[in-house]
């Protein structure tokens, strides 16, 4: 037989528990935190403001081992409270207040979880995900969750949206150079150092076309390799060409109208990995260029 | 709710930090996390749970699931400290003398279970329901309460039925 124990008062226990244990002025031994917890909901369901745990609730957490495991809570601020906002662009889409209602995803979020952000410098995390499906789906919406879960991981987080206009290769390029650089971070000590190493350096005679945009997208590689960045693309598809790719059969795919974009993505898909940082795309159709290097499907158009 | 808690009452008087691993989160993720940053002090684990399993995921997809002694195993192979609180957010996480009929439930609802030392909460607000585990005894089969507490956590907090 199994007794049902809701979430609810698993949640609820965590908390009295964590406020007993941590927060109080004079913080609880474990052994009192769950006592002090369970005693909390009970009266809770004492007063009739319980009706959404079960019966048998109550009975189930239990300390085991030692009452008192001398952990020792040094007073002070903690760090947590310092720590800096690591977006250099603020777009109100990508944040939570914009999408108050979004649920579910879990499994689109796990596999962002596993497959994409990974430990440390997995080698065999894919650092280029692509989160596709129709307009609407909420890519959007899921990159807004996925970084209020895991930007805290990266140095910085560079936001880009491709709308309403394609995004030129040149500007994005250009525009993350400038917000490293004023930044003032190991990027900006670097490029003192070795100028050719910029992300953006204009053309100039015998420094044009692909041969020009492939040193900027190494430039870029390298400066991702040196410290954990997230770049994101939305609403990639602007950047896309009208049809698929022949021969891409029943699994249609669509290069870039600038092909600079198509080595681009290529590059970041392949030199990236092992890296700290990562590249997240939304698009409304499967890219071309990450063909071969398969990306994390999040939202598969019905 | 819980980040809410530390961010609001507990950041500002303690010197803790609180790290959330959620969503997709392989053992490769868990060793690095416990890796980077030289161990925790208190782990909070929050799942799904089976006898003596903790369910993670696999690359790919797919999931796995972690014994109490593989948990053990991914913080001594991670290196730093072992944690001196683990609180077990699981089904059966606390499973270790198993709930066989009726009368063993009820024993359980109030606090008596066979071979514990336990004070119940209904006499004294500030003790705990607190049980003690025969660890050199082998009951047959181990829990994730059990197998941590043999690897040397001092205290684990951990539910005994399904949630």
């Amino acid at each position: 037989m199994r007794y049902a124990v809701g979430d609810e008062y698993s949640r609820d226990l965590g908390v009295e528990f964590y406020q007993a244990l941590l927060a109080q002025a004079q913080p609880k031994a474990p052994a009192a935190a769950l006592t002090f917890a369970r005693r909390k909901l009970q009266r809770r369901i004492a007063q009739g403001d319980g009706a959404r745990y079960t019966a048998w609730d109550p009975a189930t957490p239990v300390l085991y081992g030692a009452e008192q495991p001398q952990l020792t809570l040094p007073p002070g601020r903690s760090p947590d409270l310092t720590v800096r906002n690591p977006r250099l662009h603020t777009i109100a889409e990508f944040t939570l207040q914009e999408h108050p209602y979004f649920v579910g995803r879990t499994w689109e979020l796990d596999g962002l979880g596993a497959d994409f952000i990974g430990a440390g410098q997995d080698t065999h995390i894919k650092p280029v995900a692509i989160i596709t499906g129709l307009g609407g789906m909420g890519k959007t919406a899921l990159v807004a969750e996925a970084l209020d879960l895991w930007q805290s991981r990266f140095e910085w987080v560079l936001l880009y949206q491709a709308k309403p206009n394609p995004l030129n290769l040149d500007t994005a390029l250009r525009d993350i150079h400038l917000k490293l650089v004023g930044e003032l971070g190991r990027y900006y000590d670097h490029i003192q150092v070795h100028p050719a190493d910029a992300i953006y350096r204009d053309p100039s005679e015998g420094f044009t076309g692909p041969t020009r945009h492939d040193r900027l997208v190494r430039n870029l590689v390298r400066a991702l390799t040196d410290e954990p960045m997230l770049l994101v693309l939305d609403n990639f598809e602007t950047n896309l060409k009208p049809q698929a790719e022949p021969g891409s059969g029943a699994d249609p795919r669509w290069a870039c109208q600038d092909p600079a974009w198509d080595r681009a993505l290529q590059c970041l898909a392949t030199e990236l990995v092992g890296t700290p940082s990562r590249v997240l795309i939304t698009c409304r159709r499967p890219l071309a260029a990450l063909a071969n290097t398969p990306p994390t499907r999040c939202c598969s158009a019905p | 709710m819980l980040l809410d808690l530390f961010r609001r009452d507990v950041y500002p008087t303690r010197r803790v930090v609180a790290h959330v691993l959620s969503h997709g989160v392989t053992r490769q993720r868990l060793e690095a996390q416990i890796q980077e940053n030289g161990g925790y002090h208190i782990v909070h684990w929050s799942g799904h749970g089976y006898l003596n399993q903790l369910e993670l995921a696999q690359p790919g997809g797919d999931h796995d699931q972690l014994s109490g002694q593989e948990l053990l195993d991914v913080f001594v192979e991670a290196g730093g400290f072992m944690p001196r609180l683990f609180f077990l957010s699981t089904c059966y996480s606390g499973d270790i003398l198993r709930v066989k009929d009726w009368d063993d439930f009820l024993a359980v609802a109030q606090g008596q279970e066979l071979d514990t030392k336990q004070s119940r909460a209904t006499d004294n607000p500030e003790a705990a329901v607190t049980k003690d585990i025969p660890l050199a005894e082998s009951p047959g089969y181990t829990g994730i309460a059990h197998a941590l507490l043999q690897g040397g956590v001092p205290s684990v907090v951990a539910k005994l039925l399904s949630i």
